[in-house]
């Protein structure tokens, strides 16, 4: 006869934004290096940046972040969406996931970009958001005549999921 | 199990708990001799070569049927030890692997490795030289030999190989690191875990000098509270039950002196009582009984 | 003498905060030799810190490690994220040798994609270098020539006491 014993350790929201957080500014930096953008922009703001949306996450009012790129010709592409989705059991009891293996294989097939291309950060909402530092008011570019390649499920933590598409 | 409770014990020597262990063991001094001097060697040119160079693992088995001080030889070595280093000290980690190898089916062979190849580097990050005792050893590398497919679970096979990775990557990442294993059934042990031992020493039998002065020994010490007993300890006719012990391990030749104690109410009152003849009673009964007994020698 | 420190990142800690918390340890460590200033440290750390953060966050700190290399210290430093992080025992304090530590380089690691990036980030600091990090053997050879394990005089005295 076996015994077993099981735990469940409940995590919190902070928790679950802090992986998330860093999965998306990860990949965000994997990303620009992979197509040799200048991330000079992405260092400096690396914690003010980190810790808006982080603050979103855990008050699930971040909708997505997306990653635009900016090309000298005035065309903004790729596109790249990060939208989190919110655990509706919010029980915190699941585990902490990151698909980065697949990330890469991913990664190693996006088209490269000409030099002299620049990036923006834009975060959307899905519902009334804190205010925080650095952050303020943008619009999107336009996604229309891109396509659209899901990648799939970035990153999963117990309250929220992170997934990711491409647009380009 | 975790790993972290495979270490059953984690202690920074010299400790006066230890201090008795190595001199307690009887055995030729070839034996002492062998298992010093190889692990002194082991640190110091561990610590100056590159493993390439030394082909050393830090490992050093002592073998032989069980009862004959292997363990105790293992940690009183590392007391020995610590005032011959030049920090004067000696960090003793003692494994029971045993729960580890009754692990979730797949995981023996993870969680060794994590615990020889992470856990125990932990405990020695200082640098400090340590010394791990790996006890009964066999437990944990089986010989991968057809026969023993058979008989025992394909885990504990994938064990026998994360023990192996491990030697050799501590041999080289861990100079500081010494193993002393046990093993009371090297038939049973890896090929390859035989031949990654620095020294393979044979702890054997007390032979009849030996088993006199074990005697000797273990009545001088009870004599510290009973004081007539180190007068029988000097009887010459010690010799004779001596004769009736070989065959036997010093455990067991040990216990004869309380087994004679214990067979007359008033030696089990009064130990200091016990007499020559009580003691050569219960040596050949002893003897008659015990099933490693390879031969008997008339009083 | 080759030691490990393993640092907890998400959840516990966000990709900045774990930087600064390897960061301090590395100070910590070197500051206690007196040919060593802290500052310098700090510096280079500081230096590092942007590509820190993508390596922390890129998850690529738990397979590949930052080295610091000042002999005698030899210490490689990654990170655990997940629920690992959560369980994990972490030890933060100064790694033993580096009272006697003159020279000092942090090796950063430069895995795909980011390679280029970090490389980039670390050239301002002569203390931080994006090659692989070198053996530690050959460190340890250059500091233990002289250097005894022996007690030679506790082993004499031994070696005279009658059996």
């Amino acid at each position: 006869m076996s015994l077993t014993s099981t735990s469940v350790s409940t995590y919190t929201k902070t928790q679950t934004a802090t992986y998330l957080t860093d999965v998306v500014m990860g990949t965000i930096a994997n990303i620009l290096a992979d197509l040799k953008i200048d991330i000079t922009i992405l260092y400096r703001d690396w914690r003010q940046d980190e810790a808006a949306i982080a603050a979103w996450i855990e008050e699930e009012s971040l909708q997505q972040v997306v990653l635009e790129c900016h090309q000298p010709n005035g065309t903004t592409s790729p596109i790249i969406e990060f939208p989190v989705s919110y655990t509706l059991s919010g029980k915190g009891d699941a585990t902490f996931t990151a698909d980065r293996a697949s990330l890469n294989r991913y990664l190693a097939k996006l088209q490269q970009v000409p030099a002299g291309t620049t990036f923006g950060l834009i975060c959307t909402f899905r519902k009334a958001h804190s205010v925080q530092s650095g952050w303020g008011a943008a619009s999107r570019a336009s996604t229309d005549g891109l396509k659209a390649i899901t990648f799939g499920t970035l990153s999963s933590a117990p309250h929220a999921a992170l997934t990711m598409r491409y647009l380009h | 199990m975790q790993v972290a409770e495979c270490v059953t014990i984690n202690q920074v020597l010299p400790n006066s708990r230890y201090s008795n262990l190595w001199g307690s063991i009887v055995t030729a001094a070839s034996v002492k001799d062998q298992l010093l001097h190889g692990a002194l060697l082991g640190l110091q040119l561990r610590k100056k070569l590159p493993y390439d160079v030394t082909a050393l693992h830090g490992l050093i088995l002592l073998y032989g049927p069980p009862g004959t001080g292997k363990t105790t030889l293992a940690r009183g070595a590392a007391q020995e030890l610590a005032p011959l280093l030049a920090g004067g000290k000696v960090r003793l980690l003692e494994i029971n692997p045993h729960g580890l190898m009754s692990a979730e089916h797949g995981q023996s062979q993870q969680k060794v490795y994590e615990l020889l190849c992470e856990h125990i580097p932990m405990l020695a990050e200082d640098g400090m030289p340590t010394v791990v005792v790996l006890d009964e050893v066999e437990s944990m590398t089986v010989a991968r030999s057809a026969a023993s497919l058979s008989a025992n679970p394909a885990d504990v096979h994938r064990a026998t190989d994360a023990v192996l990775a491990a030697l050799d990557r501590n041999a080289i990442d861990h100079p500081h690191i010494v193993t002393i294993a046990t093993s009371n059934f090297t038939d049973a042990l890896d090929d390859a875990f035989i031949s990654r031992a620095d020294a393979s020493i044979n702890v054997p039998l007390p032979d009849i000098e030996a088993i006199h002065m074990i005697l000797s020994k273990t009545l001088n010490d009870f004599g510290v509270v009973y004081p007539s007993l180190v007068t029988l300890a000097k009887d010459k006719k010690i010799s004779g039950v001596a004769k009736q012990l070989v065959g036997l391990d010093g455990r067991q030749v040990r216990k004869v002196v309380t087994n004679a104690m214990s067979r007359n109410i008033e030696t089990v009152i009064d130990p200091a009582c016990l007499s020559l003849s009580q003691l050569r009673e219960a040596a050949v009964e002893l003897a008659m009984i015990s099933p490693q007994r390879s031969q008997n020698a008339p009083v | 003498m080759h030691r490990y420190r393993r640092v907890a990142a998400a959840p516990s800690r966000r990709a900045s905060d774990t930087w600064d918390v390897i960061g301090q340890l590395v100070i910590s460590t070197l500051e206690k030799s007196p040919h060593i200033s802290g500052s310098d440290v700090s510096a280079a750390m500081e230096i590092a810190s942007a590509a820190g953060r993508m390596l922390v966050a890129g998850g690529h700190l738990e397979k590949h490690a930052i080295v610091v290399v000042a002999d005698p210290v030899y210490l490689s430093i990654t990170t655990v994220s997940g629920v690992m992080a959560t369980n994990l025992e972490e030890d933060l304090t100064p790694v033993p040798g580096g009272t006697t530590a003159r020279e000092w380089t942090i090796y950063v690691p430069t895995p795909d994609p980011i390679g280029d990036a970090v490389r980039l980030a670390i050239m301002g600091s002569s203390h931080l270098s994006a090659e692989e990090p070198p053996n530690e053997s050959t460190t340890k050879l250059a500091s233990s020539e002289n250097e005894s394990v022996l007690n030679l005089d506790a082993i004499t005295r031994r070696e005279r006491e009658p059996r």
